[in-house]
């Protein structure tokens, strides 16, 4: 059996196989392609282990001179048709003698091109690079007594269609999202900046997946050397496969043990646009609906780009709201068990007489009562994200009457309790961004254990910790609380509050762009 | 290394010394009010109000004490505090007392030494009432029920509060008033004093609760006056909104001013931005001050028949309500001061202020000379409405006659 196969065994030795492949074209037994048509299709079909998907299509064209074609491709990745229209049909009609002397040809690519109608057509004799690329979708054409392969591109992946965003969605503003496929995402972007300046790079990575990445921006406006930064880190990445864009983000990520998030993942392109506009980079991964996009900041988690399409009172109100609501979502857990077992002071006297009234007679201890609340709302929503559609009722029934109604009536917990836990709940699902509301989610237990162990002190020591952390985080170098730490007064237009579009004329430094303003000065006549 | 080696120091730091003030709600007792009695061994009786929280909660009431009055007696208020759960099952917190309630005779006997424990206890807060009950013991102000706030002390700070918003009958002393008072040179402090109305021994059911008339009413009686921390006397409530006036509490309150030649038939004044401004001189150890009162009202009755629609009428009225007002505070200053003589209304820290060094010759003796002071009052009264009605129907079934 060829060593390939034999190197597929282990993932670590998969790695070494790639990086020794260039050595290895010395033999020549094994991996090298031959001047036989049959030898060379088998050689492809035992590189990949003859699956049942590969589809090889051989014709004689020429029985007397054993002159013959072979088309292999795989079977769901190509386009069926386009193979039959656009390269069988060409090549059958041809007399064979004249393709034999296309061939001799050193030009041969450009004179078969001619003929066969694909968008691209490219030679090859290295039997790896052919392998990937008919792996890719492509059609590899085998003539006999020739070396070369031609490879004509014909993918085609079923792909879903474009549907509406379900994790950040919006009342007013753009109704699509991002799709797996790489191209499409793409495409929803150049769609919006149709603009030369707008880049796309390609980049790989995935030792075994050569997942498909690209790194996009707009040039002149994002800061090079972020730029630079990020392509280094790309390339660093060993891993063995990318199958989701946090894949890539939990390796170029500043601080990897923070548990905020240090790139936004969105699966929104007018979220993509606009932060493009500000000067930062957006990484495309296949086979995802998410893309990052970095530098962020901390504020950017709760910028919701419902903000800009409302006018901008309201806009700056759900703002506020939403800082609000993360802060119940982070403290009340915490501040509750606190001031409930250490500060009663500090509970008005008559809220004071409803909650002991409420606590009367129920058997465990507020903490323990407030910690297997939550724990039970995260099983819940958990089992909701996670349970067959089907069940969805049954499970929202038993939640919410059975655990929450039957066990105040049963006077195992208080209602006081289920009204913070609720409140916490929600309150966390009004964060734009998940991934925020899966920090504030850990952080309430963490807050929560510090008050019941030391009242009003451990939260404000845990407060002390969480802000000095996030004073210290940083993404892609810069300052991830910025613009409040460091402050800078005339950055604070689009923080808590968003002034009216025509106010901000300057982009948002955070990310360091390298125009200042969005329209030059003295009038937008000039359109750059 | 370090790095390791912290994570579970910290952890430990939590576990060893958290936890200490830890009380669970269902454990503890909410004191709503206190009550200090003096027993005929001049020992201190301490009688706690705590709240039965469930009683208090209209949905899980179910018709028992709203609260539990005990009492203890000992040394001091202080240790007495601790030693309550002889009688109670939980631990009593302080924290949110809303009145404290001291026996008349506790009061002549003097209150500082059990005023220094409220001040510096670290549970009580200091916005509590300060209060006297007047014949009667103080336990038994505490004990006495009333359907509404339900706890005794509740009921009692939600009716000082509402009297001094209407009326403006009473200071509502706070522990920082007396403290302050005690320690200054030129003011002496004030409380309010309460008594029962009724059969004070059927206060203590909770079938008083149940009657449209209540068997036994806790009421608002009179102002308490001291003299170095012991109480000498008491003044009546029209004077105790004078006080207020002076003091420059007054929110809201209403005069009956009688009009001229008729006797018997009454203007009623409905007063609001009251205000009060003492000046005043120290000379060769006499002292002489002038009172300026101010207050914007509207008319809320007009017995006299007067016609509203001139302008005249509200310049007479408005005079009329000068006159009295001057003279009743007049009265009112000089009880003080040839009955009690001291100063409670603080008319030496005007002096203390304003002429520090003439006052620190007579401040040994302020009293003294207040109880001398030559005292001008000069009100300003403004009719500003006459509420819903100008012409009032009285003038025209007069005419019909």
């Amino acid at each position: 059996m060829p060593s390939f196969f034999k190197n597929k065994k282990t993932k670590t030795q998969t790695t070494i196989d790639s990086s020794s492949s260039k050595p290895s074209n010395g033999k020549q037994d094994e991996t090298t392609l031959t001047f036989e048509i049959d030898k060379n299709v088998q050689l492809i079909k035992d590189c990949m282990g003859n699956p049942p998907d590969l589809n090889v299509r051989k014709i004689i064209i020429d029985a007397s001179s054993d002159f013959s074609i072979a088309m292999i491709r795989m079977d769901g990745m190509s386009d069926k048709k386009e193979v039959d229209f656009s390269v069988i049909e060409p090549l059958s009609k041809l007399n064979f003698q004249e393709l034999r002397e296309q061939l001799d040809n050193p030009n041969s690519a450009e004179v078969l091109g001619r003929l066969i109608a694909v968008n691209k057509l490219e030679k090859m004799n290295n039997l790896e690079k052919v392998v990937k690329s008919i792996l890719q979708g492509n059609t590899a054409i085998l003539f006999s007594h020739t070396q070369q392969i031609f490879l004509a591109s014909t993918r085609l992946i079923d792909k879903r269609g474009l549907s509406e965003p379900t994790s950040q969605t919006v009342i007013r503003g753009p109704k699509d999202s991002f799709t797996e496929d790489l191209r499409t995402n793409t495409s929803l972007v150049r769609a919006r900046i149709t603009n030369p300046k707008l880049r796309i790079e390609t980049l790989n990575a995935g030792e075994i997946t050569h997942t498909n990445i690209e790194l996009m921006y707009l040039k002149g406006i994002a800061n090079d050397s972020i730029l630079q930064e990020v392509r280094s880190r790309i390339k660093k990445i060993k891993i063995d496969a990318i199958l989701e864009s946090s894949y890539i983000e939990e390796f170029i990520q500043d601080s990897k043990n923070s548990i905020f998030p240090t790139l936004i993942s969105t699966e929104r392109p007018d979220v993509v646009v606009a932060n493009l506009l500000e000067g930062r980079f957006a990484i495309f991964v296949y086979g995802t609906p998410y893309v990052l996009i970095g530098p962020a900041t901390f504020i950017q988690f709760f910028q919701s780009p419902e903000d800009y399409y409302q006018n901008y009172y309201m806009g700056s109100f759900i703002r506020i709201l939403r800082f609000v609501a993360f802060f119940i979502a982070l403290y009340i857990p915490g501040l509750y068990v606190a001031i409930m077992t250490h500060h009663h002071a500090l509970i008005p006297t008559t809220l004071l007489i409803t909650l002991a009234g409420q606590r009367e007679g129920v058997p465990f201890p507020i903490v323990v009562e407030a910690l297997i609340m939550e724990l039970v709302f995260e099983v819940l929503r958990e089992a909701g994200v996670r349970m067959p559609r089907a069940v969805g009722q049954t499970v929202s029934i038993v939640g919410a009457l059975i655990l929450g109604q039957a066990a105040v009536e049963a006077g195992f917990v208080s209602a006081s309790t289920v009204i913070v836990v609720s409140l916490t709940a929600i309150a966390n699902f009004t964060m734009p961004f998940f991934n925020v509301a899966i920090a504030a989610r850990i952080l309430r237990f963490f807050l929560l254990l510090l008050g019941s162990f030391i009242g009003m002190y451990g939260i404000l020591l845990g407060t002390f910790m969480i802000l000095a952390h996030l004073c210290s985080l940083r993404s892609f170098g810069l300052p991830y609380f910025d613009p409040i730490t460091p402050f800078k007064l005339l950055e604070q237009k689009d923080v808590f509050i968003r002034l009216p579009l025509p106010k901000q004329r300057t982009r948002p430094q955070p990310a360091r762009p390298e125009q200042k303003f969005r329209v030059k000065r003295g009038g937008s006549q000039n359109e750059t | 290394m370090k790095k390791i080696l912290l994570a579970p120091m910290l952890i430990m730091v939590l576990c060893l010394s958290g936890c200490w003030d830890y009380r669970e709600l269902a454990d503890v007792t909410v004191v709503t009010g206190i009550a200090v009695d003096k027993t005929q061994n001049n020992k201190y009786k301490l009688t706690v109000e705590g709240i039965n929280a469930q009683e208090l909660n209209n949905r899980t009431a179910a018709g028992y004490a709203p609260s539990i009055v005990y009492s203890l007696s000992g040394n001091s208020i202080a240790e007495l505090t601790q030693k309550m759960n002889i009688g109670f099952s939980r631990n009593l917190i302080y924290s949110h007392m809303r009145i404290l309630i001291i026996s008349e005779t506790a009061a002549r006997e003097g209150i500082t030494e059990f005023i220094d424990f409220l001040e510096r206890d670290r549970e009580i807060r200091d916005d509590f009432r300060l209060i006297i009950s007047r014949r009667t013991s103080a336990a038994q102000i505490l004990k006495t029920t009333y359907p509404f706030q339900k706890s005794s002390s509740l009921k009692l700070f939600k009716q000082m509060d509402s009297f001094r918003r209407n009326w403006g009958g009473n200071p509502s002393v706070q522990l920082n008033d007396v403290v302050n008072a005690l320690t200054s040179p030129a003011v002496q402090p004030v409380m309010e004093a309460v008594t029962i109305q009724g059969k004070a021994s059927k206060g203590p059911s909770v079938e008083n609760m149940k009657k449209v008339t209540p068997d036994a009413l806790v009421v608002l009686d009179s102002l308490g006056i001291f003299r170095e921390g012991k109480l000498i006397g008491f003044l009546p409530l029209n004077d105790s909104r004078y006080y207020v006036w002076l003091r420059g509490k007054l929110d809201h309150t209403a005069f009956s001013i009688e009009c001229r030649k008729q006797n018997n038939n009454f203007i009623t004044l409905r007063a609001y931005n009251n205000k009060s401004k003492i000046t005043g001189h120290l000379e060769d150890g006499k002292a002489a001050f002038k009172v300026k009162l101010q207050l914007e009202g509207f008319l809320d009755s007009n017995h006299c028949g007067k016609d509203l629609n001139k302008v005249e009428t509200y310049k007479e009225y408005e005079k009329l309500a000068e006159k009295y007002i001057e003279k009743e505070m007049k009265l009112s200053i000089n009880k003080v001061q040839k009955k009690y003589k001291i100063d409670v209304y603080g008319f030496g820290e005007y002096l203390y202020r304003n002429d520090y060094k003439n006052f620190k010759t007579v401040e040994h003796n302020w009293d003294n000379v207040f109880k001398n002071a030559k005292v001008e009052v000069d009100a300003k009264v403004k009719l500003r409405r006459t509420a819903l009605r100008t012409k009032s129907f009285i003038s025209e079934t007069k005419a019909k006659h």
